[in-house]
């Protein structure tokens, strides 16, 4: 049948093994040789955590790539919980966190790793409250806010909010919402609902924050919340009084420095121990001017120069 | 030479194909067997019954040196070389080389008789182990998804909620609540939905394409219905939320566009190429003397299909539209996307649902590991599991009963 | 009118009312069933179509060539590609082998039995195991128990296992397409059974089973939620034009998550990438693809038997 040996099944067999063992030194991290190799062309940070920072951690990223060669950042998403659990297990360098870490997590850490986490405050959050463009609506208050999205809430129709939306006719709001384990969830339930109660099911759960306002510029009846930096021109941010007869703040970026805008928070990053080498130039540098000026063109808030 | 004596004995030689074999066939059970060891020896403070259950590894790792020094010797007797040349294996290249790629002496030696065909069995023995890796497999996906997911099943997990609740609340602080029938429901609607709409496709195209067609007709109608299957569920979920989205929403005047529906459009065009290639394959088995008889009656081809042909391949239909069905309720991104995500018990075609594959995908992500929120998603893999376990199972009886008759 | 109930050959092949009618449905029926036919196809084209037009302005080699940039907002998608590309290779190396073994088990060793049953069984329902179940199982098993962390090792792996089934199923269709009367030849000749699988079965097959390894790389190309957790990162910065960029141990970016993230989560795309990335993927797919059928026709042509 085989009139010419093109294929030697046993050298096929060979090379398949090889690249088995290939895979085998690649993945034995006590081989010398290639962590040597991949120390010499850069150190990698690795730096996972909050959905919410990961866009900003994207950007620092990208930005200190350039600027020096002897490391690199190595970014992903999944949470701020995914962060901390990485922080306790040891496996990343720097935790992006959209909350603070609990006291508990704080222990766990400290006891796996040997090392205290250490804090870095690195730019604030401000969660805006949007709706499409057209809709007759410019300020809101907490309370009404908790009543649309807690559980049992009285307010399930625009009217009910003494407007009146022309441009919807179905009258119904369409509460728009991140998925139930998103620090942007979490806050912006304690903020409105302090920790006994639960949003209403029903909402869209969107996966990501630009999902979010992109859903709400098309859709009239929608409301819905996200981080500041991601408005468009389809949408607009409502300003927020804390409580009827309280004044309006506006999301902006005087407000949430003077601390008066009342959905606002602090966005965290955690080292292990006290950051030395590569991770304490990449930190020292996000904390810089620079960096900072990087938090402010994504729409975050950047810490007060002195 | 007969396996034990390859894997065992230090006497007689072994070729290069059967060494480089014995390797393929030790490495991975010596890798799974050092990664049990090192697990167990990270998890001390268990009951010394349960670790002890680890020295099977050990034990099996120990036997693995032995398999390992004595296929080596095997192999160096085939050089004419004696035992204590095992030492080459302390200059790594020079000993792939010596080992893997030099031939033996021809003819007999010292040490025994030519070894041309001693492979044989190792690779006999290594066809049988990958031929049933797939049983290993599927009892391992059951395995570990069970394993990260038992605690909380056995321990706390109010089953009855779990099945029967639609409160889904798995981050409250006050009230943590873990209930998926919404979700169940909702993985079921838009299945049924998209059913509704492939089955009738699906069967049609299949029809068509066996029994109308001209064969280059055929082979075409049967490259775009491959070529359909291949595009990655993602980019069904991306077409769902840009151009269905903004379809619906125009067509229907819907305030927004992801809905059950655009799911369903999206999860019928990714299952009707199953459910016409199995179709087919149905209407294919039935024999053409069934074709004949009928045609010599003076029955038209739509006759012959309508009256002979769908009665007689009805089981292979329904094992594709099965199969179809099972891959639906797998689907995850597509869902993840277009389907809105939104815990609710879906109320028609334009309501916005959450099957149990978008939530896993969307919320595994933000989780601490051997949390109760983290088990509850496994818990949902392990339901998910077995329901297209059974539809499988159902499918394959179907089949199966076909190829009895 | 021939009243007679003797029937001539003519008035036998003319066509009476009932013909007609019969002609007619079954036009109608062939129209109706082609219609639902091209249905679907219309779909597919529509779609690429639409894709294409929307991704005109950004498609460019230096697209493909080029990381991401300013965000992600920008820029082309080199990280993913190559992501992509390590992915596939890595679980190809690993399924490739174990499945056409796999198949070559079914095929040529397996007697009927229910142990065979219950293989080809499993076979079966590891092709129905939803993908997110997939990539449950490799965070528990690669990423957690193997202790591989997230890595494009263990995603690879995740992949190769769900793959399997491809690789088995078409290998098992070319192996059967060779004649029984090959193999009995070469027994009558004495020699063994995997001397006539190695000497007569697969080189008569490798088409086939080539055939199978591509779909294979198909489909694992466009998989994404099993890598989601198991070693798809959101961003990774990687040198341009490097190929050996990515460490295996580490993280990667792939192009079934890019789509994702830049269709759902970064803010200010510029409007053709993500068609473009959709494009570059749905096109490397079904060119992977195309190749497969293309040599599957080019074997069914020149086979010998």
């Amino acid at each position: 049948m085989r009139k010419n040996g093109l294929i030697d099944y046993t050298t096929i067999c060979a090379l398949v093994v090889l690249a088995f063992s290939f895979v085998i030194i690649g993945c034995s991290p006590k081989d010398g040789e290639s962590v040597a190799a991949s120390k010499a062309t850069a150190q990698v940070i690795k730096n996972k955590g909050s959905d919410t920072m990961v866009n900003l951690a994207q950007a620092w990223a990208e930005r200190y790539t350039g600027i020096t060669s002897t490391a690199s950042v190595e970014v992903s998403g999944g949470g701020s919980g995914t962060g901390v659990a990485a922080l306790i297990n040891g496996t990343v360098d720097i935790a992006n966190c959209s909350r603070q870490i609990k006291p508990k997590e704080l222990e766990q850490a400290t006891q796996n790793t040997g090392k205290v986490p250490q804090e870095f405050i690195v730019g604030y959050d401000a969660l805006a409250v949007y709706v499409h463009h057209d809709t007759p609506i410019d300020k809101i208050t907490i309370p009404q806010l908790a009543e649309i999205y807690g559980e049992d809430g009285t307010t399930t129709k625009w009217s009910d909010l003494g407007i009146t939306h022309t441009d919807c006719p179905s009258d119904r709001i369409i509460r728009i919402s991140r998925q139930s384990n998103s620090g942007t969830y979490f806050y912006f339930r304690e903020a409105l609902l302090g920790k006994t109660r639960d949003f209403e099911l029903g909402s869209l759960d969107l996966h990501g924050s630009k999902d979010v306002v992109e859903v709400i510029g098309r859709t009239p009846c929608a409301i819905g919340y996200s981080g500041m930096g991601y408005a468009t021109s389809h949408v607009k941010m409502l300003e927020v009084a804390t409580a009827p007869g309280e004044p309006y703040y506006a999301p902006n970026l005087e407000n949430v420095l003077a601390k008066t805008y009342p959905i606002a928070r602090p966005l965290y990053m955690y080292s292990l121990g006290e950051p030395t080498g590569e991770v304490k130039a990449y930190l020292d540098w996000i904390l810089s001017a620079e960096g900072q000026k990087i938090v402010e063109k994504l729409g975050f808030v950047p810490l007060e120069s002195d | 030479m007969n396996f034990i004596h390859i894997c065992f004995s230090f006497k007689g030689r072994i070729n290069r194909t059967t060494w480089w074999m014995m390797q393929l066939l030790t490495l991975p059970i010596l890798l799974i067997a050092s990664v049990i060891t090192y697990n167990a020896y990270t998890a001390l403070a268990m009951p010394i019954l349960i670790t002890s259950v680890y020295l099977i590894p050990i034990a099996l790792i120990l036997a693995l040196i032995w398999v390992s020094l004595a296929v080596t010797t095997k192999r160096l007797h085939d050089r004419d070389k004696q035992a204590w040349w095992l030492l080459i294996y302390f200059i790594p290249v020079i000993a792939l080389f010596e080992l893997g790629f030099m031939k033996g002496t021809r003819g007999n030696n010292r040490f025994g008789p030519d070894s041309e065909t001693s492979s044989e069995t190792v690779i006999e023995m290594l066809i049988r182990l990958c031929g049933v890796s797939a049983i290993v497999f599927v009892f391992g996906i059951f395995f570990f998804v069970f394993r990260e997911g038992a605690g909380f099943l056995f321990g706390g997990l109010n089953l009855g909620q779990f099945l029967t609740s639609p409160e889904w609340y798995p981050t409250s602080l006050s009230n943590k609540r873990y209930g998926t029938l919404a979700l169940i429901l909702g993985t079921f609607s838009v299945t049924a939905l998209a059913m509704c709409i492939a089955v009738p496709f699906g069967l049609g195209a299949a029809i068509f394409v066996s029994e109308f067609c001209s064969p280059k007709l055929r082979e075409t109608f049967k490259v775009i219905i491959e070529l359909l299957a291949a595009i990655p569920s993602v980019v069904w979920g991306f077409i769902g939320l840009t151009l269905m989205n903004q379809l619906i929403i125009a067509v229907f005047n819907a305030p927004i566009g992801l809905t059950m529906l655009n799911g369903g459009i999206m999860l019928a065009l990714m299952s009707v190429p199953i459910i016409v290639s199995i179709a087919e394959d149905a209407l294919k088995a039935v024999p053409d003397s069934y074709r004949e008889a009928a045609e010599a009656l003076g029955a038209t081809r739509w006759q012959v299909v309508y009256r002979v042909l769908l009665p007689a391949a009805k089981n292979g239909l329904l094992a594709a539209v099965l199969l179809g069905a099972a891959r639906s309720i797998g689907e995850t991104m597509a869902v993840l996307m277009a389907t809105g995500h939104s815990v609710n018990i879906p109320s028609g075609p334009l309501s916005w649902i959450r099957t149990l594959t978008a939530t896993i995908a969307a919320e595994l992500g933000e989780v601490a590991r051997g949390d109760e929120h983290y088990q509850v998603l496994f818990i949902i893999g392990i339901l998910l599991f077995t329901i297209t376990f059974i539809v499988n199972l159902i499918a394959d009886l179907v089949i199966k009963g076909i190829r009895q008759q | 009118m021939n009243t007679d109930i003797q029937v001539s050959p003519e008035t036998m092949f003319t066509e009476t009312e009932i013909d007609r009618q019969k002609r007619r449905i079954e036009n109608v029926v062939r129209i109706f069933l082609l219609l639902m036919t091209s249905l679907m196809i219309i779909p597919l084209l529509l779609i690429i179509g639409y894709l294409l037009y929307k991704a005109l302005p950004v498609l460019s080699l230096e697209f493909l060539f080029a990381n991401p940039k300013d965000n992600m907002r920008a820029g082309g998608i080199w990280a993913p590609f190559l992501g992509t590309i390590y992915l596939v290779v890595v679980s190809l190396l690993v399924s490739a082998p174990i499945g056409v073994f796999a198949a070559v088990y079914l095929n040529e060793y397996a007697r009927e039995s229910w142990f065979t049953r219950i293989t080809n069984l499993a076979v079966v329902n590891l092709a129905g195991v939803p993908s997110i179940v997939h990539a449950l199982f490799g965070v528990g098993a690669f990423v957690l128990f193997a202790g591989l962390g997230e890595s494009i090792l263990a995603a690879s792996l995740t992949l190769a296992i769900m793959t399997l089934p491809v690789i088995i199923a078409s290998t098992t269709e070319a192996l059967k397409a060779v004649p029984m009367s090959f193999r009995e030849a070469c027994w009558n000749l004495g020699a063994t059974r995997w001397q006539t699988i190695r000497r007569i079965v697969i080189p008569n097959s490798i088409s086939g089973i080539l055939t199978g390894v591509i779909l294979q790389v198909s489909r694992a190309a466009g998989e994404t939620a099993p890598i989601m957790f198991t070693g798809a990162v959101f961003y990774k910065a990687i040198a341009e034009g490097n190929l050996f960029a990515y460490n295996i141990t580490e993280q990667c970016m792939a192009l079934s998550l890019h789509l994702f993230t830049i269709s759902t989560q970064v803010p200010d795309v510029t409007e053709g990438i993500p068609y473009g990335t959709a494009v570059v993927l749905v096109g490397s797919v079904l060119l992977v693809n195309a190749a497969a059928i293309v040599l599957r026709i080019y074997v069914r042509t020149r086979k010998k038997w």
